[in-house]
């Protein structure tokens, strides 16, 4: 072996697809990230690998933005830096994509919305969706005297199709669903609200009517091919058609239609309150993709 | 292990097959053996190990490595076919479960190596299309860099940085959480 003493090691020179072999062995993102830091050779031999890689395992949301790496037994709490300022209650309620769903002020996020990357820190405001909530709260303190319990369950994300040509402006900002579930004494209702991440359409109730639809007992949602798709605590599989999400405008809800209808009857329009279901055996999975090599 | 000069007894070379390293050693090995290595029983199945197997990528050092590994293997795959036809036998099980216990208490001893000789090894289990070994080799350098700085692991490996400022800058914009 060559004595000069700033020559690497043959390390450098390992094999793209050996690097590629211990890659998938480190479940880190952190790990992940640093190998593909330590020399030209394990770079490009990374950059090559990631798109393929399986998911690494995922960060536990300790609340005051503290995220704890659960791969290689913990460690310290990773503080992240984000583009605004979060108050005592702001909290990751969800993460959607590469995106963590963050509420501020309260339980439900009345005090803004926002999809924050964890990694840029960049955020980006969902004003509609802390308005629906604002006023939906309102709403329930003026008709009942006091205001249910609302919880935003699940926030899922639609990005517009990519644009052809580099001369494009900005593409617009992607489309938020979110699963909003509300109620007390273990009753609940549920609701669907759709809108536009990054924009505010200073919303009134006739507007939110075609953002928002009351469905009894949806457990989870999931976008697919320009679709949201809802799935009932008794095994219905709804799609939710949506107006206008393809391109920059704010999506409206247009139809909603079984793709898979069960025995228990009609499921949406107007709701009532049911026991909270302990069917909890299915759910909406995506990104599974086979484990190739 | 039988090498070279000793291969008199012609009764036993039907299921001996004889490697040879790169700086012309030679190593007698079973094909039980042997056969863990893909490359090699394609070459056995091809009928072209007459005269020896010459592994012009594996030096005598590493060779007679990956034979320790493939030997301690072999019995382990023959002992596994053995035990399956009296799988219900509680005692059996109870012997299977020591024998992969040492099996895997050789195998973190077989790991106790530098790391030249891990480079090397990870190279020739590839060579060879050593499956098992490429998996120890490969798990063994990815829980070497977990939780490591890049800096640890350039030290560790003995790899000088190279990444020009640009790149480096590139990295620390769009990953800069990874390094704090």
């Amino acid at each position: 072996m060559a004595a000069s003493k700033r020559s690497s090691s043959r390390w450098s020179d390992l094999p793209p697809e050996l690097l590629g072999l211990v890659l998938p062995r480190l479940h880190s993102l952190t790990d992940r990230v640093r190998a593909g830091a330590i020399c030209r050779p394990w770079r490009s031999a990374a950059l090559l690998h990631y798109p393929n890689l399986p998911p690494p395992m995922p960060w536990l949301a300790l609340g005051d933005n503290a995220y704890l790496d659960v791969a290689n037994g913990g460690g310290a709490a990773r503080k992240l830096s984000l583009g605004f300022v979060p108050d005592d209650n702001t909290r990751c309620r969800s993460s959607a994509d590469n995106l963590l769903f963050l509420t501020r002020g309260g339980s439900a996020g009345a005090g803004g919305c926002f999809l924050a990357d964890p990694f840029t820190g960049a955020v980006l405001p969902v004003a509609d969706l802390a308005m629906f909530i604002q006023q939906k709260t309102r709403e329930d303190v003026f008709s009942l005297g006091y205001s249910l319990s609302l919880r935003i369950h699940k926030v899922v994300l639609l990005w517009p199709p990519p644009h052809g040509g580099g001369s494009s402006p900005e593409p617009p900002p992607p489309v938020v669903a979110a699963l909003i579930k509300y109620g007390n004494n273990n009753k609940y209702k549920t609701t669907i609200f759709v809108c536009r991440a990054g924009t505010e359409t200073g919303l009134t109730k006739e507007r939110y009517g075609t953002m928002s639809i009351n469905l009894r007992l949806i457990k989870d949602v999931a976008f697919f091919d320009g679709n949201l798709y809802a799935l009932s605590t008794h095994d219905q599989l709804l799609v939710i058609g949506l107006g206008s999400a393809g391109g920059g405008d704010n999506p409206t809800i247009t139809c909603v239609k079984y793709v898979i209808e069960s025995p228990y009857g009609q499921m949406y329009d107007n709701f009532e309150d049911e026991e909270e279901d302990e069917m909890d055996d299915l759910d909406l999975c995506q990104g599974i993709r086979p484990a190739g090599d | 292990m039988a090498s070279a000069g000793s291969g008199d007894e012609k009764a036993a070379a039907a299921a001996m097959i004889t490697l040879i390293s790169s700086d012309n050693e030679k190593f007698e090995v079973t094909e039980a053996t042997a056969t863990l290595s893909q490359t090699i029983r394609h070459m056995i199945e091809d009928g072209c190990t007459d005269g020896g197997v010459p592994l012009p990528n594996v030096t005598s050092k590493i060779l007679a490595r990956v034979i320790e590994y493939c030997k301690k293997h072999a019995t382990a795959a023959a002992g596994e076919e053995g035990s399956s036809s009296s799988f219900s036998d509680a005692a059996f099980l109870e012997v299977d479960r020591a024998f992969l216990e040492e099996l895997e208490e050789f195998d973190d001893a077989f790991l106790e190596v530098d790391r030249a000789t891990l480079f090397d090894l990870i190279l020739a289990a590839n060579y060879l299309d050593i499956k098992g070994l490429l998996n120890l080799t490969c798990q063994k350098v990815a829980d070497s860099v977990k939780g490591k700085t890049p800096e640890q692991i350039r030290e560790m490996y003995n790899i000088v940085n190279d990444l020009t400022p640009e790149e480096e800058a590139e990295i620390r914009r769009e990953t800069q959480w990874a390094f704090e």
